[in-house]
């Protein structure tokens, strides 16, 4: 027989050897103690690894957060405590002051309670009206 | 198995962060909310706007007590009307009744007006203290009676015990209207003198801030000329508010300062407003103009 022929032979595929071995249902999975250890420790890693990027976010986010609050702090400082010269902030105490003081301009006027009420004997007033 | 074991792996791996997180979340409320202990605020005299606050409330509480004096003096006086008329029992009884009521509802009012007038009274600068005191004291008594009215009033069964409950409260019209006038008049002096002490303070300052002003000698010397008019205002008001002050002092002891004496006071006291006026007008005058 020729080469040629050989490979066209299909029936002598089946004769080589067998790639995969058999099987047995019965024959207990043992994985390597090795296999095992080595697993568990790229697992820590990566949990570590993870541990390490997600406190890596939370602390850029924890520093960042106070400096905006400052940036905008400053931003909005110019606006709210503007420099009053201290003559005029003098002037405007004073002219508060004043109109405080108005004496026509008095706070609460005494109550408009009544102070005439009575109550007399009917009979009384009913023989003299 | 081996996912549960990276689980808690990760677990573990984050709480290596949490101290720090914690330790600046505690820092940044510590700079947010200050902690004041109760001791703190026993001891902490109330600020200025609580003070205000608490004015502002008792104003309106004061309104309110007005509108419901009026409608309970409406309803007492009809029946009264219908007492005098029908002369029955139950128009009797339903007149005491509302008597009954009148009379709390005054006494309410006229506690809220005192109280306010302590507060006020008490936040005003410029008063002396002995002054202060006296008129404190007075309106504190007053205050006590009123309460005591408030609970009297229940205890009046007939229509004669009305009608003597009626003539006491009447006849204490003077005291409580002295009382009141006085302290107004002397809240009036306060803000004055108040008032006084800032336009001489004012006076100083502005006369620091010529010495250095980059002006003409020809303007300081017509400045320097308004200072010293704004000298005669202040010197004349407080002339005028130190004989206004005598004034209030002798009627005081008069223990009788009704509402024309209070309008008399308005009107000497109104020069001591005027003069001040006028120097804070030449104050502004001064400093803006060139």
């Amino acid at each position: 027989m020729s080469e040629l022929e050989g490979q066209l032979d299909q029936t002598l595929f089946a004769e080589e050897a067998v790639t995969v071995d058999r099987f047995d249902p019965e024959e207990p999975t043992v994985m390597p103690e090795k296999n095992n250890k080595a697993r568990l420790y790229l697992l820590a890693l990566v949990g570590l690894l993870a541990a390490f990027v997600f406190g890596g976010i939370f602390l850029v986010m924890l520093f960042r957060r106070p400096t905006a609050l400052t940036s905008q702090t400053e931003e909005s400082t110019p606006e709210t405590t503007t420099q009053v010269d201290p003559l005029e902030r003098q002037l405007l105490i004073l002219k508060n002051d004043i109109e405080q003081a108005d004496p026509l301009s008095s706070a609460l006027a005494f109550p408009p309670v009544n102070f005439k009420l009575d109550l007399q004997d009917a009979t009384v007033l009913q023989q003299n009206p | 198995m081996r996912a549960r074991v990276g689980l808690i792996v990760f677990f573990l791996g984050s709480f290596l962060f949490f101290p720090t997180f914690a330790v600046a979340q505690d820092n940044f409320s510590a700079e947010q909310v200050p902690l004041v202990t109760e001791s703190d605020v026993a001891t902490e005299p109330a600020s200025p706007e609580d003070v205000e606050a608490e004015i502002a409330t008792l104003t309106e509480q004061y309104f309110s007590l007005v509108e419901a004096y009026r409608d309970t003096e409406r309803q007492y006086v009809i029946a009264r009307e219908t007492y005098y008329k029908n002369n029955t029992l139950a128009a009797q009884d339903e007149a005491i009744r509302q008597a009954q009521l009148l009379m709390t509802a005054r006494a309410k009012v006229l506690e809220t007006y005192f109280t306010y007038l302590q507060k006020d009274l008490d936040r005003t600068l410029g008063i002396s203290l002995e002054d202060k005191v006296l008129v404190l004291n007075r309106l504190e008594k007053l205050r006590a009676d009123l309460q005591e009215a408030q609970k009297d009033a229940g205890k009046v069964y007939t229509r004669t015990e009305v009608s003597a409950a009626f003539t006491t409260l009447n006849a204490e019209q003077v005291e409580l209207q002295t009382t009141a006038y006085q302290t107004l008049a002397l809240i009036k002096i306060g803000q004055l003198q108040n008032a006084i002490d800032q336009a001489t303070l004012s006076r100083s300052m502005v006369g620091t801030w010529l010495k250095e002003a980059q002006v003409t000698e020809a303007s300081r010397a017509k400045k320097q000329r308004g200072l010293e008019e704004i000298d005669h205002l202040i010197q004349s008001a407080k002339n005028n508010l130190t004989e206004v002050n005598q004034n209030w002092q002798k009627q005081t002891e008069n223990n009788r300062y009704l509402e024309s004496a209070y309008r008399g006071f308005q009107e000497d006291a109104e020069y001591t407003y005027l003069q001040l006026r006028q120097a804070h007008a030449f104050f502004e005058e001064i400093v803006r103009s060139e």
